[in-house]
């Protein structure tokens, strides 16, 4: 790493992760080559102390890339939070892990959002916890979806396969008792979130309604295949009646 | 010697007005999401006093988590452009070219998006104050200095040369601001001397933003006279444009607050500055501050009187 590359990394260490923060101010300079400690030699900590905390509160909020975590995750962050006894100890880890390197909050399409982004570093925080794992997957859907309402053409990308693309917007099955094992799981109790034609549209429904609006997009699971190849044309278009009628066809 | 810039200076403009252009909810100053347009606060503004500025510059501010698509911003700003009179002439205060980011940043969504507005409104100039405005893709609350060593020069002199070969328009590098309170100062160049020695080695034209100057100057432990000193260490023949934006000194601070109100000492320094850049094409009022109606608030009115009176001298 050259000297530039290894003065940026530690930079953006220090916006990013308070424990780094902490650590110079306990003139603890370890891991920090020569040029990086001249660099940051006449740095003031008590201004780089309230750039870190405004770039946290930035993205608690969404005031910072228009995607804000506590709105969208509050029960995931009600969930972390128990485990670790200290609320913002949740956001810290999150902000000093790698995942946080995968957001594009530009507009460049360039990585993904900070929701997914929060939803993968979380996934694996919650491993083993189902109720709320479950949980994680609604509030992502929920979020991605809801933006998708505002903002037709989105700054980042979308990499989960739960989000699926229609014609018309796109959508997301999960299940109300458990979290999906990937896409291809089929779930329990399906319940859509979806945001078609400017609105954002969540509910539970049955299987076979949601075989219906997952074979509308461009890769249904194989579930859907199945359940759909032995039906009917004339069944086919009785069910798609009522969810063209609602905007979701 | 520095290399000649590559256009010639356009004539004298006069003074305009830049107006911050977040997106919020319809009592504020920029646009309101909820309509896609200005703000009635904006459009009260510009309706009062749009004539009495002879160009508007505008700045780009990301409309939440949507993408840097011209077609999804053209229809607001069509509806802020309408509110001066027509032919007005236009500038475009770009916030995401990063010219500052030390890391890997790919710019090509922003030439994109600034070349397809810039064919529509046709813009005498973009111009990006050079700091980091976002690291590793999360924006910044505020615009970072830039790292002050060599290296990083070296990467911003080549982000400059790429910026000004790709966008259509012309680009000025804004000096950056060093407000008390918020500034995160890595390195040990002399900012006077790093921005001269970038823009000469870019061969790009400059904006200087006399609050910004100030705040560097009040940062090395300047007062009085000696706020004002050292401009030859500037690349005042490059510099296109002059920026006044709000300022304050409280509590032995500098204080770069964007409220309207312009400070004695920043029309000291215009004027100096206005005497001694051969190229200025124009001078900005950035932020004015105005009541819900539009109306520029009692406070700011009497410098703004100073500054239009100056800048109507400099025009003879």
């Amino acid at each position: 790493m050259d000297a530039l590359s290894s003065l940026d990394a530690s930079f953006s260490r220090l916006i990013f992760d308070r424990a780094a923060r902490e650590r110079l101010r306990r003139q603890d300079w370890s891991g920090l080559d020569e040029a990086t400690r001249q660099a940051l030699s006449n740095t003031n900590l008590d201004e780089l102390d309230r750039l870190g905390s405004a770039v946290r509160r930035g993205i608690e909020t969404g005031d910072l890339g228009g995607m804000g975590l506590r709105p969208g995750f509050p029960k995931t962050l009600a969930a972390l939070a128990a485990r670790t006894g200290e609320e913002g100890a949740v956001l810290d880890g999150f902000l000093a892990s790698r995942h946080l390197r995968e957001v594009d909050g530009i507009g460049r399409r360039a990585g993904v959002s900070m929701a997914e982004a929060f939803y993968d570093w979380a996934s694996e925080q919650l491993q083993g916890d189902a109720a709320a794992s479950c949980a994680l997957q609604h509030e992502l859907a929920g979020m991605l979806l809801k933006t998708r309402v505002h903002a037709p053409v989105l700054g980042f990308q979308v990499r989960t396969p739960l989000i699926r693309v229609t014609e018309r917007g796109s959508l997301c099955v999960l299940d109300a008792a458990r979290p999906l094992r990937d896409a291809e799981d089929k779930p329990e109790q399906p319940f859509v979130h979806a945001c078609h034609g400017g609105r954002y549209i969540s509910g539970r429904l049955s299987h076979a309604v949601a075989a219906v609006l997952l074979q509308a997009t461009r890769s249904p699971p194989a579930w859907v295949t199945s359940m759909l190849a032995g039906v009917s044309p004339g069944w086919l278009e009785r069910m798609r009646g009522p969810l063209i009628e609602k905007g979701l066809l | 010697m520095p290399v000649p810039m590559r256009a010639a200076a356009p004539s004298r403009l006069g003074l305009g007005v830049g107006m911050d252009m977040p997106w919020a909810g319809g009592t504020v100053v920029g646009f309101d999401s909820q309509v896609g347009g200005p703000s009635r606060k904006v459009e009260g503004f510009l309706r009062r006093y749009g004539a009495e500025f002879s160009y508007l510059m505008f700045s780009f501010q990301p409309r939440g988590p949507a993408a840097m698509d011209a077609s999804l911003y053209v229809p607001a700003y069509d509806r802020l452009v309408a509110l001066v009179p027509a032919g007005t002439p236009l500038v475009l205060h770009q916030t995401t070219l990063n010219l500052a980011a030390s890391h890997a940043y790919d710019r090509q969504a922003v030439y994109r998006f600034t070349n397809a507005l810039h064919a529509r409104y046709g813009f005498q100039w973009v111009v990006e104050d050079i700091g980091i405005w976002s690291q590793h893709g999360i924006p910044m609350p505020y615009p970072l200095p830039p790292f002050l060593t060599e290296e990083a020069l070296a990467r911003t002199i080549a982000n400059v040369r790429e910026a000004r070969a790709q966008l259509a328009a012309p680009l000025h590098i804004e000096f950056p601001g060093f407000s008390d309170g918020f500034m995160v100062i890595v390195g040990e160049l002399d900012a006077y001397d790093y921005f001269r020695r970038l823009a000469d080695a870019a061969d790009v034209a400059v904006t200087l933003d006399v609050g910004h100057l100030l705040s560097y100057r009040w940062l090395r432990g300047h007062r009085g006279e000696a706020l004002f000193g050292d401009l030859d260490r500037l690349p005042l023949e490059r510099c296109r444009e002059l920026h006044l934006s709000g300022c304050a000194i409280a509590r032995n601070k500098f204080l770069d607050l964007h409220h309207g109100v312009l400070l004695d000492e920043q029309l000291a320094l215009c004027e100096l500055l206005l005497e001694r850049c051969p190229s200025l094409v124009g001078v900005t009022y950035e932020d004015p501050a105005y009541s819900q109606e539009g109306v520029l608030v009692p406070k700011a009115m009497p410098n703004v009187h100073r500054l239009r009176g100056l800048v109507e001298q400099w025009m003879r």
